[in-house]
């Protein structure tokens, strides 16, 4: 298999209960050992095209490659590729961390010595190691969410598809998964990751899918999209003098324009880019006069980039669904 | 890419022989507190009862109650057996349900077949452990003297058999959430089989009493124990499997063939036997349900099931839409089940007009209520519930009819002959008005009826279905192509 071919190929995807369209012409590549965030809004498309790809439910058309097998054509072996993580975390009575992940390695057709290394191997990746006797449905959610991943992680899966899965863990837990989803994508994992908290995803995403009413609305970085369509960059100056006179100064050059007045200043959009340009600029700001007590760069929240792509696309639409 | 890997290793662990689930289940299942208790609770009270035994042989001023003894000891065995372990399946793979687990292991190597199987599995291997913990008391109570070992033994296998058919019962209706649903089945399904059965078998056999020749029939009858019973509970878990397996499983063609071949071992016994009834009949308790479940099964957009299939160039042949999951292909199987038992009917020359009145009324009694729930709602999803709701009022009905027949003093029978349910209840109750051949013409008018609405309304609604679906096309005369896939 081709390294630089993408892992996972979403083509048209359709899928319907009734009458209601859960997914529709959906099309999206994964690239391999990347972390691809997939946002929307609760019932926007996410979980039924995560599910889809697991396997898991059968799309009304399209089509679903994973490592250049057709999940729907031949399952069993796509699941071979597959690590599904849901928003649910099941767990067992009667059955300690240690052999729940044992079930699985067993289930995935490991067997003896083997079975045992997977095992310890996946317990010392989620540091699960103290807690390898305790009954697994006395774990904390945290600890929960943590056993959860390693279980999709036991039989060594080349995409894992991880369904909400920072929904109610604590600030904490969610800095310690985040990471782990890191580590993971750096051992060339491609991680297919989803959430309707924007903010969440933008730290650990390499590229970011949007679904609304089951369609991609919209793909780039994290960082493309707080950048937005515009020209230049954003940045918020405070001053201590009049507000007029920072405005006056900005009047008067061509590569600045006033995006906002501020109670203190404004928020400034300057054409240049580079450090040295930016610092060169407050170090003419100052010397104009202006007693600036504070510059920053300003970029735009995730949730305004969602919200003005919605706006875009369907005007009238409610748009404020997403937390 | 390579296939899904096997993972073996050199140095395999005792339990890598066995199905991950069962090992998982016997480490919950012998842990849990129900198994550990009734484990204690037994041994204690088959010790009181050995040393009660004992005393009373010992001493010459007690009489020693044999029959009393062996009453309470095989109750002691039958209660884990016959309650405990169907009782502890009745809730195996909700459980599963319920914690959100089961698509966590569809995702594995693991089928459902293999999951419901292993949860089985467990149970009767938690049960065999009673089995063996009771055998020393059993082989004390021999010394004891009075008792027959082989007869006892014979004993405990027909106690072991009935509680693997139960447990496996059990296993399978677990896969029906709701609790009220699953007792529901239960109430309806001893209903109306055993009510067919003694019905048939009044008929067919002069009697229940009858059966107990089964043993006495140059071994046919062990035949057909052992031939019967692994297929009996083979299509048990299958119920279980089928209902919760993932969308592209089809467990359809599989209870059917299974179903098949449990009626082949019938016919063969009937031959073998020299016409004899029974084998027949005790199949059609399993071929009924099987034939219910068949003909309630939702459509599907099974062309998807044979892809495989058709990416060898190959079209679905006519077998293969007969075995195709949705109630279209149930009605199929059901009316070629219907047809066998009648032609096996030709072959007893001791079989009249009721014979067919009492066949074509259990057929009716399948196929009519579907003929109305489909001719209202060919996809809906819910006809099972219709199914069960519409025997009930058939059952209602019956009852109110033999109430009119015995207290009225007008006959009122005729108003409900040519209801399946009715007819077979009031030809149970020797309730009946007119003449055999009439009631023969009546039910063969329903029947044909049903088949008729069925198939008509089958064929459209699959094709429907079949086009909803662009995944699956090409399996139904009339669906469309499949669309270009958009680079």
């Amino acid at each position: 298999m081709n390294t630089s071919s993408p892992l996972v190929v979403v083509r048209d995807l359709h899928r319907s209960f009734g009458p209601i369209q859960a997914v529709q012409d959906l099309s999206f590549r994964l690239p391999r050992g990347r972390v691809t965030g997939f946002i929307g809004a609760n019932g926007a498309g996410k979980t039924t095209t995560m599910r889809m790809m697991a396997s898991l439910d059968i799309p009304n058309a399209g089509s679903i490659e994973i490592d250049g097998v057709n999940v729907l054509e031949d399952p069993a072996h796509a699941r071979s590729s597959i690590g599904w993580m849901p928003d649910a975390y099941g767990s067992y009575q009667d059955m300690t961390v240690w052999e729940y992940l044992d079930f699985f390695a067993r289930a995935f057709g490991y067997e003896g010595i083997e079975r045992r290394r997977r095992v310890d191997e996946v317990i010392e990746f989620a540091d699960l190691g103290a807690l390898a006797e305790r009954p697994a449905n006395t774990l904390s959610k945290g600890m929960s969410q943590r056993l959860c991943l390693g279980r999709s992680l036991v039989h060594d899966p080349a995409l894992l598809i991880l369904d909400e899965p920072a929904a109610g863990l604590d600030p904490k837990a969610r800095i310690e998964f985040k990471h782990l989803v890191r580590l993971l994508a750096g051992e060339g994992k491609t991680v297919f990751i989803s959430s309707h908290i924007l903010s969440e995803l933008a730290e650990m995403c390499d590229t970011l899918l949007f679904i609304d009413n089951g369609r991609l609305i919209h793909e780039g970085t994290a960082e493309s999209l707080m950048h937005g369509d515009a020209p230049g960059v954003a940045y918020a100056v405070e001053t201590s003098g009049p507000v007029d006179a920072l405005e006056d100064w900005v009047a008067v050059r061509p590569d600045a324009a006033v995006i906002e007045i501020r109670k203190n200043g404004a928020l400034i959009r300057f054409d240049h880019n580079s450090p040295e340009a930016i610092s060169g600029v407050l170090k003419e700001m100052i010397d104009a006069g202006i007693h600036v007590t504070d510059f920053h760069r300003e970029r735009r929240k995730l949730e305004d980039a969602f919200v003005e792509i919605l706006e875009k696309l369907k005007p009238a639409g409610e748009t404020g669904r997403l937390s | 890419m390579s296939h899904p890997a096997s993972h073996t290793s050199p140095s395999r662990d005792a339990s890598d022989w066995f199905s991950p689930i069962l090992v998982k289940e016997l480490r919950q299942g012998t842990r849990s507190r129900a198994f550990v208790w009734s484990f204690l609770a037994l041994h204690t009270v088959l010790l009181l009862l050995i040393v009660a035994a004992l005393l009373s042989a010992a001493s010459p001023h007690t009489t020693y109650d044999q029959a009393f003894v062996t009453g309470f000891f095989w109750t002691l065995i039958g209660i884990p057996l016959l309650l405990v372990l169907p009782g502890a399946g009745f809730g195996a793979i909700k459980k599963e349900l319920d914690a959100k687990t089961l698509e966590l292991i569809f995702l594995t190597r693991m089928t459902t077949l293999k999951i419901v199987f292993g949860k089985w599995a467990a149970l009767i291997i938690q049960g065999l452990l009673f089995v063996a913990a009771i055998l020393p008391y059993m082989i004390l109570r021999y010394f004891l003297g009075g008792v027959n070992l082989v007869d006892e033994l014979q004993i405990l296998l027909f106690l072991l058999l009935g509680s693997f058919c139960l447990t496996a019962a059990a296993v399978g209706l677990s896969s029906i959430v709701s609790k009220a649903f699953r007792i529901g089945i239960i109430i309806a399904v001893l209903f109306v089989l055993l009510q067919g059965l003694f019905t048939s078998m009044a008929v067919f056999y002069g009697g229940p009493g009858s059966f107990m020749t089964i043993g006495t029939t140059d071994g046919w009858g062990w035949f057909f124990l052992f031939f019967t019973v692994p297929l009996i509970i083979y299509l048990m878990l299958e119920f279980g499997a089928g209902r919760i397996a993932p969308p592209a499983e089809n467990h359809a063609l599989r209870k059917r063939l299974a179903g098949l071949v449990l009626l082949a071992g019938g016919v063969l016994v009937f031959f073998a036997t020299g016409g004899t009834w029974w084998a027949p009949i005790a199949v059609a308790i399993p071929l009924l349900l099987v034939c219910v479940d068949a003909v309630n099964e939702n459509l599907r957009p099974y062309g998807i099931l044979f892809r495989s299939r058709r990416a060898r160039g190959k079209r679905s042949a006519a077998p293969i839409r007969f075995l195709a999951p949705g109630w279209a292909g149930g009605v199929m199987f059901a009316a070629l089940v219907t047809a066998i038992y009648i032609a096996l009917l030709q072959f007893d020359p001791a079989a009249g007009s009721t014979h067919y009145a009492v066949l074509l009324g259990i057929s009716g009694a399948v196929l009519f209520p579907v003929a109305l729930i489909r001719l209202v709602t060919p996809h809906g999803e819910r006809g099972f519930l219709y199914f069960l709701l519409f025997q009930v009022v058939m059952i209602g009905t019956g009852v109110c009819a033999m109430v009119f027949a015995e207290t009225a003093y007008v006959d009122l029978s005729g108003l409900f002959q040519w209801l399946p349910i009715p007819l077979l209840m009031l030809m149970m109750g020797d309730y009946l008005s007119g003449s055999a051949e009439s009631h023969v013409a009546t039910m063969a008018v329903i029947n044909g009826l049903a088949l008729f609405v069925l198939l008509a309304v089958g064929a459209r609604a699959t094709r429907q279905t079949v086009a909803e679906t662009s995944a699956s096309p090409g399996d139904f005369p009339g669906s469309p192509a499949p669309a270009p896939d958009t680079p």
